[in-house]
C-alpha cells in the first residue's frame, strides 16, 4: 500500500511538473499566433527593450552616397503601412503591407546614409506657398492610421536615427480598437519627440454599398439607398463632414496645426475605384478648403519628385513595399529622381 | 497506445511522399519553361510597356528565340525629365530567365531637339538615363526617338556617346534608324551619320515603312525596296553593328484614310491562301480582304534570308501577340541558330 502511495505522489508530482510548462502554452500561442495578442505582447516587450535599430555595412554606406542622386527642390513621400514583425491582420487588405521591423530600421539607415533629409508637412506647405525651401533630398515619412505599432516600434527607430516623421490619425479609432490603435497620449508622445499628427479619417476609413454586394471606399464612390445612388449634393454633405470631423480629431490631439489629410487606400475618385467620374474633383475641392496638403497613392509604378509647381492637394505617396531590400528602395527612389529631376536645378 | 503510434507513423510516411512528389513535379515544372537564347545573334523582341495577354503568351513561349526584350517603358517628358513604368512584372520575369532588359526610350512629344540643342542638357540626359536603367536592372537602352530634326541630327553621335560614358562597358545601346533606299529618302534622312552612329551603339534599320499616299507609314515593305535598304545601311556600317527590325503586323486602311495595325492571325483570316503564298516581284505582302495588307510567312522568310545571308548582327519583331506560328520556326529565329 505504501508503495502504491508513494508512486502515486511521484506521479503526481511529475505530472505536475510537466503541465506548468505545458500551460504556458495557450499564451505563448496567442501571443504568437493571435493579432491581438501579438499587439500586446509588444506592449510588454517595449517596456524592457527597445526595437533594433538596424545596420549598415560601411560599404553599403559608402556606395548610397557617392551614388545617390542628389536633387533640390523636390520632394520624395514614403508611405509605410504596419512595422511589425508578423502582421497582425488576416488577409490582403491595403493595410496589410506590414513591413518587418529590422527591415524599417535599415531602410531609415539606407536613407541617412543617401543623404535624405527629413521634413514636416508644415515645411512642405510653406514650400508650397513659396514662404520657404525644402532642404536638399527632402523626404517627407508618412505612417497612416495612427497604429500602435507606429508608436511601439516605427517610433524608437525615427527617434534612435534623429528623423521627422508624420502620422495621420484616424479620429474615434483609439475608442473603437484600443489594442490596435494609439491613444491620443500615445500620439502627443510621439509629437513631443518631433512628429506631426494629421488626418486620416473619422468614417472614411470605411466602405459604403453601391449595389449588387459590391462596396467601394467611403470618400470616392456614391452610396446606394434604396436601390439608387444618393445624390451628388448628398455625396457632397456626407464627405466634406468627414473632412471636417476628421480635422476636428486630429485637432484634439496635436498641439500644432492640423494642415494635412491623405486619403484612406489612397481613394478619391481619381480611379476605378469609383462610380462616379465627378467624385475626384469634388473631394479635391472639399478637401481644399480645410487642409493646404493632400496625399493620395496614385502612380506608383510612375512614382516621380513632387515640385513646387504641383497642386499641394494631389502629392502622391510611394507606398514602400516590404518585399524590398534597403538596395532595392534606394535604386527605387533613384529611379524616381533621375525620371524627374529638373535639368539645370542643380545636383546635392 | 501501439495503434496510435502507427497511426502517426502512417501520416509521416504519406506526408513525406506527398511533399517529396510536389517537390519533383515543380522542379519539373521550373525545368519546362524556355530560358531565353544565348550565342552571337541578336533576337530582340520589342513589347509594349505593358504586354497584353496574346503578347505574354508569345514571348514566353518563344523565348527560347529571343535573346532580349525592349518594352516602351521610357519616354521623353518636359524640362528633360523621362517618364518610366517600372514595374512590369512579367518583363522582369523573362530577365530571370535569360532574356537582357532593354527598355525602349521615346520621344512621343518631340523633345529630342531640346535634348540635342545644348552640350549641358545632353550629358544631364544621359547621366539621368544611366542612373535609371542602373535602377531598372537594365543590361541597356533602345533609342527609338523617331525622325530627329535635321538641324540636330549631326548632335546624336555625341548624345550616344554620352550615353556610352554613363553606361558599364558590357551595357547595350541601339539606336533605331530610319530606312533609307533611294535619292528620295537619303536626302529625307540627311544628316544621319550611320557610320559614327554606329561606333557607340548598334542601329536597328527599321525594315518598313512604305508610304501610302493618304495614310502615311505603314508596315509593307517590298522585297526590293527591303534590299535596297539594306544596302545602304551596310555600305555606311560594319554589319556587325546593324540588326534589322520586321514588322510581325499587318494594317487596314478605313474609308477617311486611317491606318490602323492589326495582328497577323486577325489579317491571316481575310487573306486568301493565293495571295498569302504569293511573294513574287514587288507584292510581298498579302492582301487581306479589300482594304488590308499583311507580311505572309512566305514573305518574311524570304527577308530572313536576305539577312542570313548578309550576316547582320540579328533581328528585332514587334511581339504583340497573333504572330504567324510559321514565323518562329524560320532558320534565322530557330533557338538552334547562332
Amino acid at each position: 500500500m505504501t508503495g502504491n502511495a508513494t508512486v502515486r505522489r511521484i506521479a503526481a508530482w511529475t505530472f505536475g511538473l510537466f503541465a506548468i510548462p505545458l500551460s504556458i502554452l495557450p499564451f505563448y500561442a496567442y501571443a504568437t499566433y493571435d493579432g491581438t495578442g501579438k499587439i500586446l505582447s509588444l506592449e510588454v516587450v517595449r517596456h524592457f527593450k527597445g526595437p533594433n535599430l538596424g545596420t549598415i555595412s560601411p560599404v553599403d554606406a559608402a556606395r548610397y552616397r557617392s551614388t545617390h542622386l542628389g536633387y533640390r527642390d523636390g520632394l520624395l513621400t514614403l508611405a509605410f503601412g504596419g512595422v511589425m514583425d508578423d502582421s497582425t491582420i488576416d488577409g490582403a487588405t491595403p493595410e496589410a503591407t506590414t513591413i518587418p521591423t529590422k527591415r524599417f530600421a535599415d531602410d531609415l539607415r539606407m536613407l541617412v546614409a543617401a543623404g535624405y533629409h527629413t521634413v514636416t508637412p508644415t515645411q512642405v506647405a510653406a514650400w508650397h506657398a513659396g514662404r520657404a525651401s525644402l532642404p536638399a533630398n527632402a523626404v517627407l515619412l508618412t505612417f497612416d492610421g495612427g497604429r500602435m505599432d507606429t508608436t511601439l516600434n516605427a517610433a524608437p527607430i525615427v527617434h534612435g536615427l534623429h528623423l521627422k516623421a508624420t502620422v495621420f490619425m484616424i479620429g474615434g479609432a483609439y475608442r473603437q480598437a484600443p489594442v490596435f490603435y494609439s491613444s491620443p497620449a500615445q500620439l502627443r508622445s510621439l509629437e513631443r519627440q518631433g512628429w506631426s499628427i494629421q488626418a486620416h479619417a473619422i468614417s472614411g476609413h470605411g466602405s459604403v454599398s453601391v449595389g449588387q454586394g459590391h462596396r467601394l471606399p467611403y470618400l470616392s464612390a456614391r452610396r446606394a439607398q434604396g436601390g439608387t445612388l444618393e445624390s451628388i449634393p448628398a455625396f457632397t454633405t456626407r464627405v466634406d463632414d468627414d473632412y471636417r470631423d476628421a480635422k476636428q480629431a486630429a485637432e484634439k490631439v496635436a498641439e500644432a496645426p492640423v494642415i494635412a489629410f491623405s486619403w484612406p487606400f489612397g481613394a478619391y475618385g481619381a480611379d476605378h475605384r469609383t462610380n462616379d467620374s465627378r467624385t475626384a474633383k469634388i473631394n479635391l475641392g472639399l478637401a481644399r478648403t480645410r487642409y493646404a496638403l493632400g496625399f493620395n497613392d496614385d502612380g506608383q509604378d510612375t512614382y516621380a519628385l513632387a515640385g513646387r509647381a504641383g497642386d499641394p492637394l494631389r502629392i502622391s505617396r510611394l507606398r514602400v513595399d516590404p518585399t524590398l531590400t534597403p538596395h532595392a528602395l534606394f535604386e527605387r527612389l533613384e529611379l524616381a529622381i533621375a525620371a524627374s529631376a529638373t535639368i539645370g536645378q542643380g545636383h546635392a | 497506445m501501439r495503434r496510435l503510434i502507427v497511426l502517426l507513423v502512417g501520416l509521416a510516411a504519406i506526408g513525406g511522399g506527398t511533399a517529396v512528389a510536389l517537390a519533383s513535379r515543380s522542379h519539373a515544372e521550373r525545368q519546362a519553361l524556355p530560358e531565353a537564347r544565348s550565342g552571337q545573334l541578336q533576337v530582340i523582341a520589342f513589347t509594349e510597356a505593358r504586354p497584353t495577354a496574346p503578347a505574354r503568351g508569345s514571348l514566353s513561349t518563344h523565348l527560347a528565340s529571343i535573346s532580349a526584350i525592349s518594352p516602351a517603358w521610357l519616354a521623353l517628358g518636359p524640362n528633360g525629365t523621362v517618364a518610366y513604368e517600372s514595374t512590369d512584372a512579367f518583363s522582369r520575369s523573362l530577365a530571370t530567365r535569360g532574356a537582357d532588359l532593354l527598355p525602349v526610350l521615346r520621344d512621343p512629344a518631340r523633345r529630342i531637339s531640346t535634348v540635342l540643342a545644348r552640350t549641358a542638357s545632353r550629358k544631364q540626359t544621359a547621366h539621368r538615363l544611366g542612373v535609371m536603367l542602373r535602377a531598372l536592372g537594365a543590361q541597356g537602352i533602345v533609342l527609338e526617338l523617331g525622325p530627329v530634326p535635321a538641324t540636330e541630327r549631326t548632335a546624336l553621335p555625341s548624345f550616344v556617346r554620352d550615353l556610352r560614358d554613363e553606361l558599364p562597358a558590357r551595357s547595350r545601346i541601339l539606336v533605331v534608324v530610319p530606312p533609307i533606299s533611294g535619292a528620295a529618302s537619303q536626302r529625307t534622312a540627311a544628316g544621319y551619320d550611320l557610320r559614327d552612329l554606329s561606333r557607340p551603339a548598334t542601329l536597328v534599320l527599321r525594315g518598313w515603312g512604305g508610304q501610302h499616299a493618304s495614310s502615311g507609314a505603314h508596315p509593307i515593305a517590298s522585297l526590293g525596296w527591303f534590299k535596297q535598304t539594306l544596302r545602304y545601311t551596310l555600305a555606311h556600317a560594319p554589319r556587325s553593328r546593324v540588326i534589322v527590325a520586321l514588322p510581325t503586323w499587318g494594317a487596314v486602311w478605313s474609308a477617311d484614310g486611317v491606318v490602323r495595325q492589326r495582328t497577323q492571325a486577325e489579317l491571316f483570316k481575310l487573306a486568301t491562301p493565293a495571295a498569302l503564298r504569293q511573294a513574287a516581284g514587288a507584292q510581298i505582302a498579302a492582301k487581306a480582304g479589300s482594304v488590308g495588307w499583311v507580311e505572309s510567312d512566305r514573305s518574311l522568310q524570304l527577308k530572313l534570308e536576305v539577312l542570313r545571308a548578309a550576316h547582320v548582327a540579328g533581328v528585332a519583331l514587334w511581339v504583340r501577340g497573333g504572330e504567324s506560328s510559321g514565323i518562329w520556326d524560320e532558320p534565322l529565329l530557330d533557338p538552334g541558330a547562332s
